[in-house]
């Protein structure tokens, strides 16, 4: 394209027109994703194979349908968890910006809580819950104690940073209370919102991996899913490399997919609801 | 002498922990269908007063009168311009406007078309679908005036509602706001850090100095108000040296 503001800016003929703002770094970062998910699946398949124990085990071979029921059972516990830690955060935040008992006894303790990492609780978690025969809790436990900090803290800030001149004005016309929650708090929060679940569900990611295959006693629990077929892959007796490529894989696309259709939509109809 | 429709009786207000309070006994009297202003140094209390009058916040002692009633907490027919107009920003001007309305529990459509009406009023009635954030600051202060408006108050309170916004902006939103005192006949108190501001507008200003009244002023040129006239610039000079001791 030719250079059409030159008789303005006298510059001399050249091949390219100024580029629009944000052009070349849209190719630039398509490409940096591609190389990273190449660089992703090309480095652990090169560690797995350099390090596996070499060890007999029958080849696990696994057809794409199973694949994609393993991930729906990842995905629908992680969605479990997250509406639960939710609404435990909602409820968290609500109590601790309209108490102040609330507010100067209880955020010390959020605090103190969120440094944990959600592992530590693994083995006080399974205990109890395959005591109660109920083993898919323990997963949901330790995923809610890793996702339930990021949705607190951020809805906390977000409601603390509401203006106070908004909240004036909410008093003055009527909206008190419940009204203030659904008319003006829960919008506003919505930013705050969007952000706190992408890292709450990042969170869950990494938890969920390890919370599916647990060793307690003679014989592992296994919660079928894409974290157990990872390990079971990875080591053991059913070792297998195209699997956990196979499985990495549909990881790995499934949060890229989630990335593009949910929270990419979510933080462009955030941008509605942010004070200046 | 008409009754008065507001009283404040020794309002005192003082916070836990600050030192001295920071409305320490004021006593004051508006009647219906005048221009108040509240004038003074920052930290004077103007602003305290008012959200007292609104009802936003309480007295430690001392009460406001509202018609012979005492204010506790939002009261019907007292309503609020703020300074930074206060928007919700996911909303429509409409919305914005109609937001009162919707809370008092009128059907969408009759708070749409009240809405539009008040819109009209402050002369916003090409953004009415807009968000705030397409807005300039004096577009949106027209919203949030129309807003308070559509409540329909008998007094409207205004906390400095012009100081963010530019010379000209301003000059235009005194004469719409004048235009809309003078058909509304709705009694106006605001508060204003400038000098020239309350002489244009109002019919009575209050000077607050230190938690308290301290001198009335009243303001009896006819309006629109020739600020290079004689008496005009008598009652700046005046003004000026109550305001700057």
């Amino acid at each position: 394209m030719t250079n059409n503001l030159s008789p303005r800016w006298h510059l001399p003929h050249l091949p390219h027109s100024l580029p629009h703002f944000g052009a070349a770094s849209r190719r630039v970062r398509a490409v940096a994703l591609l190389v990273a998910l190449l660089t992703l699946v090309i480095v652990t398949t090169l560690l797995h194979t350099r390090f596996q124990r070499i060890l007999p085990g029958p080849g696990l071979g696994i057809s794409l349908p199973e694949l994609l029921m393993y991930t729906g059972y990842t995905v629908a516990r992680l969605a479990v968890a997250y509406v639960l830690s939710l609404v435990i955060a909602l409820l968290a935040a609500l109590l601790v910006t309209t108490s102040k008992w609330a507010e100067t006894w209880l955020m010390p303790v959020f605090d103190i809580l969120q440094s944990v990492p959600a592992l530590a609780f693994f083995p006080v978690a399974v205990l109890a819950f395959a005591h109660l025969g109920f083993v898919e809790g323990s997963a949901l436990f330790i995923l809610l104690t890793g996702m339930v900090w990021s949705l607190l803290f951020n809805i906390v800030g977000a409601i603390r940073a509401i203006p106070r001149d908004v909240q004036d004005a909410a008093r003055m016309f009527g909206a008190r209370d419940l009204k203030y929650v659904r008319h003006v708090l829960l919008p506003a929060i919505f930013p705050a919102l969007v952000t706190g679940s992408m890292l709450a569900v990042g969170a869950g990611w990494n938890i969920i991996i390890v919370a599916e295959y647990i060793n307690f006693g003679a014989q592992p629990i296994v919660l079928p899913g894409l974290g157990s077929l990872l390990d079971r892959a990875a080591s053991g007796p059913a070792h297998n490399t195209t699997l956990f490529v196979s499985a990495l894989i549909s990881l790995v696309l499934t949060i890229i997919l989630f990335n593009r259709l949910v929270w990419h939509r979510l933080l462009v109809r955030a941008e509605r609801y942010k004070f200046e | 002498m008409t009754e008065p429709i507001l009283v404040c009786c020794d309002l005192i207000k003082a916070y836990p922990g600050a030192a001295g309070s920071a409305v320490s006994g004021v006593n004051l009297i508006v009647r219906p269908g005048e221009f108040v202003c509240f004038v003074g140094p920052s930290g004077c209390g103007k602003s305290t007063v008012l959200r007292m009058i609104g009802g936003l916040e309480t007295p430690t002692s001392g009460q406001v009168l509202y018609k012979g009633q005492p204010v506790r907490g939002v009261t019907p027919g007292l309503s609020m311009v703020f300074q930074s107009a206060a928007l919700l920003p996911w909303l429509s001007v409409r919305d914005n406007v109609a937001f009162g309305l919707r809370r008092r529990g009128l059907p969408a459509v009759e708070c749409r078309a009240r809405a539009d009406h008040f819109i009209q009023m402050v002369g916003l009635p090409s953004a009415a679908d807009r968000t705030p954030r397409e807005l300039s600051g004096g577009m949106r202060q027209r919203a949030g005036i129309a807003r308070a408006l559509a409540m329909e108050p008998e007094i409207l309170l205004l906390d400095e509602p012009f100081s963010a916004l530019d010379p000209e902006t301003t000059h235009e939103l005194h004469a719409q706001l004048l235009r809309i005192w003078q058909t509304t006949n709705t009694t106006m108190i605001m508060i204003s850090h400038l000098i020239d501001e309350a002489l244009e507008l109002a019919d009575r200003i209050i000077v607050f100095e230190m938690g308290r009244v301290h001198t009335e002023l009243p303001v009896a040129l006819s309006r629109p108000r020739d600020v290079d006239a004689q008496e005009f610039m008598t009652l700046r000079h005046q003004l000026a040296g109550l305001m700057h001791r």
